[in-house]
């Protein structure tokens, strides 16, 4: 008898199951489904070549990425005498500004963006000796540094596509994983 | 009683009887013959059919890797600019026969060239603009991380389409500045965006949301 009552009663369950899974079941739908994406290369490498001769500094900086990294540059100019700056084609502290002198720090800026395989097309040229004030020019015999120093950043954009430098972007660098 | 049955009489009153039973027969065929040949009705079952599609830029996109195929080139652009706001539109279009909601899931994440997702690296980069305000809600509730999901308050009649429900993408210049050990985080990786649209029927739609979607509009 008992076993009579379990039958029924699971049979009763399975028949109010059975009717609330026909409803699920009964209206219409539809699933679509698509994805892609875009390449992110982003490998900016560059490199500063200068040389001396007769006491003036060339200074080319080039960018070696061998991918689609554009870079802006500058380079900074530290002294312990004052120099001459000839900087066509950059843009110097100030528009006026064509010289650095002792303790400061002279930062010249680029104008054109560096494509992967570009390099300055115009030198940025330190004289040491060329001063148009002549109580300035270093005394023979007298041992004097010009540093010259450079930075890049990777050319970001605006909203419209526009191109910008932010000089205040720094690296948020972590330490690769078991490293040091 | 043997002798009623044995007498003539009864015999000529039984064949009557049949001969009357036969007339009868007779009639009631004659009487159904209209029935049957009668009503000669035609019915015909419309199937309806409930189909969705997302379209980019009005061009339906379906399957793995169609969408963003023409990103940088509707922009004028053959190189990923960094952040540079890329336009495009991705709508739902109704391609059944019947009025349907939808509702579409979208995920954006990081790939490497293996093809395997990168999840060491931040998602929220990439930024898309919702076309929220255009009829599409975000479901803050079902939206985390990667995953952007958006309810379109209206239903979609046959052939249309929605408002776009995504109208820009942008890489965050943030990608630019993260560096582990001298290599930059996001080089050679490809940021991916997954879209994915659920119908539903209109009729009894509250009813056929809460049971496709667990949740009505």
């Amino acid at each position: 008898m008992k076993r009579k009552i379990l039958l029924a009663a699971s049979l009763a369950v399975a028949l109010v199951l059975g009717m609330s899974i026909v409803p699920a079941g009964a209206y219409f739908t539809d699933t679509t489904e698509t994805n892609g994406g875009v390449d992110v290369t982003i490998t900016p490498s560059t490199d500063i070549h200068e040389w001396v001769t007769q006491g003036v500094k060339h200074v080319v900086i080039s960018n070696d990425a061998d991918a689609t990294s554009a870079v802006y540059v500058r380079a900074g100019v530290f002294t312990s005498v004052e120099v001459d700056i000839s900087h066509d084609g950059w843009t110097g502290p100030s528009n006026e500004a064509s010289w650095v002198g002792p303790t400061d720090l002279g930062w010249f800026y680029y104008d054109q963006i560096l494509q992967p395989g570009e390099s300055t097309d115009s030198e940025l040229i330190v004289d040491t000796l060329l001063r148009k004030k002549a109580e300035q020019k270093p005394e023979e015999g007298v041992n004097f540094n010009v540093i010259v120093m450079y930075e890049a950043t990777p050319v970001l954009y605006d909203a419209d596509g526009n191109p910008y430098a932010d000089w205040t972007l720094t690296q948020n660098e972590k330490p690769a994983e078991g490293g040091n | 009683m043997k002798t009623i049955l044995r007498s003539p009489a009864f015999t000529v009153a039984l064949f009557a009887l049949a001969v009357v039973l036969l007339g009868f027969g007779t009639v009631g065929a004659v009487q159904a013959a209209p029935t049957l040949t009668s009503g000669d009705y035609r019915a015909q079952v419309q199937l309806t059919d409930i189909e969705t599609a997302i379209v980019e830029n009005g061009t339906v996109r379906e399957g793995d890797n169609k969408l963003l195929t023409t990103l940088l080139a509707d922009n004028g652009d053959e190189k990923l600019k960094i952040g540079k706001a890329y336009k495009t539109s991705l709508a739902v279009r109704n391609t059944g026969d019947i009025d349907e909601y939808v509702r579409v899931t979208v995920r954006a994440y990081w790939m490497n060239k293996a093809g395997t997702k990168v999840l060491d690296v931040d998602p929220s980069l990439i930024k898309l603009k919702f076309g929220t305000g255009s009829g599409w809600t975000i479901d803050e509730s079902a939206s985390k991380g990667e995953r952007t999901v958006l309810y379109y308050s209206k239903s979609i009649k046959p052939g249309q389409d929605t408002s776009s429900f995504v109208d820009s993408v942008t890489i965050d210049g943030a990608v630019a500045t993260a560096v582990t050990d001298r290599n930059y985080d996001y080089n050679d990786l490809q940021f991916r965006v997954e879209a994915e649209a659920d119908a539903v029927q209109t009729h009894n739609g509250e009813k056929a949301m809460t049971s496709a979607w667990g949740r009505t509009n």
